[in-house]
């Protein structure tokens, strides 16, 4: 993980920065000494949206043994902020919990979750709710715990309950009700009822393999109590209640149930399984919920843990799969048939995985309010290992300056150029393979028309790619924008396609013939049997939207050219037209050249540079 | 209480009776070169302990002391090894907890047996005024590294680095690449006062202290 302050930086007068301590979801977060030796925190605030600075200001005051101290904000002369807080040396609760695979001790458990709850009880008490406890967040210092990110926080009242900056949040610990976009003071609660169970077993109440996944268990499945000792078996019950409206009331009253059960005492009413799983039902002026598909809970949950597959995602994997079976019935049984199935078959996998944005988006489907003004952002499951250290890659955050990023991108754009202009070369001598594109040496309009569209939709690519680059990644963001690029691309060759008369993209031979013909009512293909405007957008598209292309212009991409990521790109390439009707030829032909010239002509720093790079940068 | 002012003047670290090491994502460590290292109680001038505790200690509560491979501890004040009340000299070994007066506690420990270099871990609140996590007392090696037998547990670490004495100077190296300022350095390199250490997973930086 590499940082952009090296040690004895001085970004902010009066503070020397003398090494870095992590970067959390908000920013990367260094100890530093003040001039006079006072030891402090200082995070760099990487989004800094106005409403972030509004949260954090509204905490600066607030003040509690139990909560990290926020001493200032402060701007550096790059115009970033600065939040400067109390440093604590103590273990975090997070690794505490990795020292204790088993549960902490029960002593240990009542001193920390007791003063956690004392925290989170004053910020509820002045109208602040965390929204973003978790054990990585919860700190302690010999005998006193204190709480983190406090002022990530947003103040919500009762007539801003559904405030929409961006969701925060582990979903390990998020309540089911974030994910309507409702940001109460009961999500704490919730997330400090799945912290109650993890220090009390050592392990998390709901998990999975994707995001998608461990929501849908936060909305429907029972937590296991089994390993909880008995005793505290309803006070965890009630505080992991789906519906916030049964949901123990306060931190305070939590507090409460948890001293009298580890001292004996019944407090916590026990739930029923209806209370506890029953979804947060719609408050009078909410808009309409989209409601669980499941009937019956529990009965659906236990039936999918049979069928291995409890994501929203099952329907998409299953699609996949039918269409797979009919494409290889259409194809007899050859190995081409077996082919498109086997590929069928993996990009549903991927896909199942949670990769790419369709993914994020089915699973939001099951889980956002019909008519809410704005989705919620769902965070991302780490992809990693929780602990495992990361070199550079992509994902590494890097400061460069404008002047660089431009040089930059005008070598990438000139040096496509010049592989456009080979690929162009191979295809047009290349008329056996390529086949179905016509001998294109023959007809030098077809080879423009491939050519240009070519450069045009690598120049989309690496214009975006190269602005983002260095900068933390917002993937569903990103290929959103992809997607509309490469729409813009569709119709810009789709115009060249009309202009240039041409008449070879013929829908036979080795084209799918593509689930979707007609978007909406706009037909994918002319009556030509060429592809319509609607057509060329929609493949494009999808091909920007699905693969994560920064990635491949990345300078700190793993390996300069990796045929893997051309291949997987042709697989999407080879496989977009059986959803969307479009020339299969043409399609892989420019999946492979866009992937190829991609990386070809982005800069990339070798291995060995980048500690250097990055110290540069720094 | 040990100076937090770094000496730019010397060449070497091994010049040095200790040092800070920065490390990122990890803490902060102060590294006792010497052979005798005395622990006792804070202060602003005169003749300060190596170690300063912000604790109730005597000025030299204690001094820890290597010998060949193995350390003892010789109380100036009241110290318990264990539970038991020492008196005069006696030898430590790996996991022996120390009692300086009354409530610091401090965890010995010699975490391999292929280096004399010893950790102190606090067991107690009590740190010196500069917090640090720890306290190496180095032989001739000291091991950063994700293992809890490596004399600074470093989790993020994918391999040990070690740093040595060598010709008067501190040394490192590692199985992974290493860059020292910036410079690749594939064989291991001397360390200056002040340099910063980096690998593909790691950072870190050494800070010589004048007493």
């Amino acid at each position: 993980m590499k940082f952009m302050f090296a040690p004895e930086a001085r970004p902010l007068p009066g503070y020397t920065i003398k090494r870095a301590i992590d970067r959390g979801g908000f920013g990367e977060v260094y100890y530093a000494l003040s001039d006079s030796g006072k030891e402090v925190a200082l995070k760099l605030l990487q989004r800094n949206t106005d409403v972030e600075l509004r949260g954090i200001a509204e905490c600066l005051n607030l003040k509690h043994p139990n909560l990290l101290s926020l001493f200032d904000v402060r701007t550096d002369e790059e115009g970033s902020h600065w939040l400067v807080m109390e440093y604590i040396s103590g273990k975090s609760l997070e690794l505490t919990l990795e020292g204790h695979p088993q549960g902490l001790p029960p002593a240990e458990v009542e001193n920390w979750f007791t003063q956690m709850c004392a925290g989170v009880n004053y910020l509820h008490e002045r109208g602040v709710v965390h929204r973003d406890l978790k054990p990585a967040n919860i700190f302690r210092e010999g005998p006193i715990v204190k709480i983190g990110d406090v002022g990530l926080a947003k103040s919500i009242t009762p007539s801003r309950r559904s405030i929409q900056t961006e969701s925060v949040g582990t979903v390990y610990y998020m309540a089911p009700e974030v994910a309507k976009g409702k940001y109460g003071s009961e999500i704490d609660v919730y997330s400090l009822g799945v912290m109650l169970f993890e220090m009390l077993t050592g392990r998390l109440p709901f998990s999975g393999e994707s995001t998608g996944e461990i929501l849908m268990k936060h909305l429907t499945e029972k937590p296991d109590l089994e390993k909880v000792p008995e005793r505290f078996r309803p006070v965890v019950a009630r505080a992991l209640a789906k519906d916030p409206t049964k949901r123990t009331p306060s931190a305070s009253v939590l507090a409460e149930e948890f001293r009298a059960a580890a001292g004996g005492k019944v407090v916590a009413q026990e739930l029923t399984w209806d209370d506890m799983v029953a979804p947060p039902a719609p408050r009078r002026s909410a808009p309409p919920v989209a409601q669980p598909r499941k009937s019956n809970p529990l009965a659906e949950t236990q039936a999918s843990r049979r069928s291995g597959a409890a994501s929203p995602m099952k329907p998409l994997v299953i699609a996949m799969c039918i269409m797979g079976v009919i494409f290889a019935m259409k194809s007899g049984a050859g190995s081409a048939g077996m082919f498109r199935l086997l590929v069928l078959g993996l990009v549903g996998v991927a896909v199942y995985k949670g990769w790419g944005v369709f993914g994020s988006a089915m699973r939001g489907a099951n889980l956002v309010p019909v008519s809410a003004p704005r989705p919620p952002v769902i965070p991302q499951i780490p992809k990693a290992p929780r602990y495992r250290s990361e070199a550079t890659s992509p994902a590494t955050l890097r400061r460069l300056p404008l002047s660089s990023r431009m040089e930059d991108l005008t070598t990438s754009m000139t040096r496509a150029a010049f592989w456009t202009a080979i690929a162009t070369v191979i295809v047009g001598l290349n008329t056996t393979l390529l086949g179905q594109i016509g001998d294109l040496t023959s007809d030098p309009a077809r080879l423009a028309f491939y050519s240009i569209t070519t450069l045009l939709g690598t120049w989309a690519l690496l214009i975006p790619a190269k602005l983002w680059e260095g900068k933390e990644a917002q993937g569903p963001a990103r290929r959103v924008i992809l997607t509309a690029i490469g729409a813009a691309v569709g119709v810009g060759a789709a115009w060249l396609h009309e202009q240039l008369y041409l008449e070879s993209m013929t829908m036979t031979a080795n084209t799918f013939p593509g689930l979707l013909r007609t978007v909406g009512d706009r037909p994918l293909f002319g009556p030509d049997l060429q592809p319509s405007t609607a057509g060329f957008a929609v493949f494009f598209a999808a091909l920007f939207g699905i693969r994560r292309w920064w990635w491949q212009a990345d300078a700190f991409r793993s390996a300069r050219f990796r045929f893997s990521s051309t291949i997987l790109t042709a697989l999407l390439g080879f496989v977009i037209p059986a959803a969307f009707v479009f020339p299969q030829n043409w399609a892989v032909l420019w999946a492979v050249s866009l992937s190829s010239i991609v990386q070809l002509s982005a800069g990339w720093v070798p291995v060995a540079e980048r500690s250097e790079f990055l110290t540069k940068a720094a | 209480m040990f100076n937090l002012q770094p000496s730019p003047a010397l060449s070497t670290l091994a010049g040095t009776s200790k040092f800070l090491l920065w490390i990122d994502r990890v803490g902060v460590f102060l590294v006792c070169m010497t052979d005798q290292v005395t622990i006792g109680g804070p202060g602003i001038e005169g003749d300060l302990p190596d170690i300063g505790l912000m604790a109730p200690l005597s000025r030299k509560h204690a001094t820890l002391i290597r010998s060949g491979e193995s350390y003892v501890v010789q109380p100036h004040a009241a110290v318990h090894l264990g539970h038991k009340p020492l008196h005069d000299r006696a030898e430590i070994y790996d996991g022996n907890e120390l009692r300086l007066g009354a409530g610091v506690r401090l965890r010995f420990r010699l975490p391999t047996v292929m280096s004399g270099s010893a950790r102190l871990e606090f067991l107690s609140d009590h740190r010196p005024r500069q917090v640090v996590d720890g306290i190496v007392l180095m032989d001739d090696t000291c091991l950063l590294g994700p293992q809890d037998d490596h004399h600074i547990a470093c989790p993020s670490f994918t391999a040990p680095v070690l740093l040595y004495r060598k010709q008067g100077e501190i040394w490192c190296k590692s199985r992974n690449e290493l860059f020292v300022n910036g410079q690749f350095q594939p064989g291991g390199a001397a360390i200056p006062p002040g340099a910063i250490v980096e690998g593909s997973d790691m950072r870190f930086r050494l800070e010589s202290l004048s007493k």
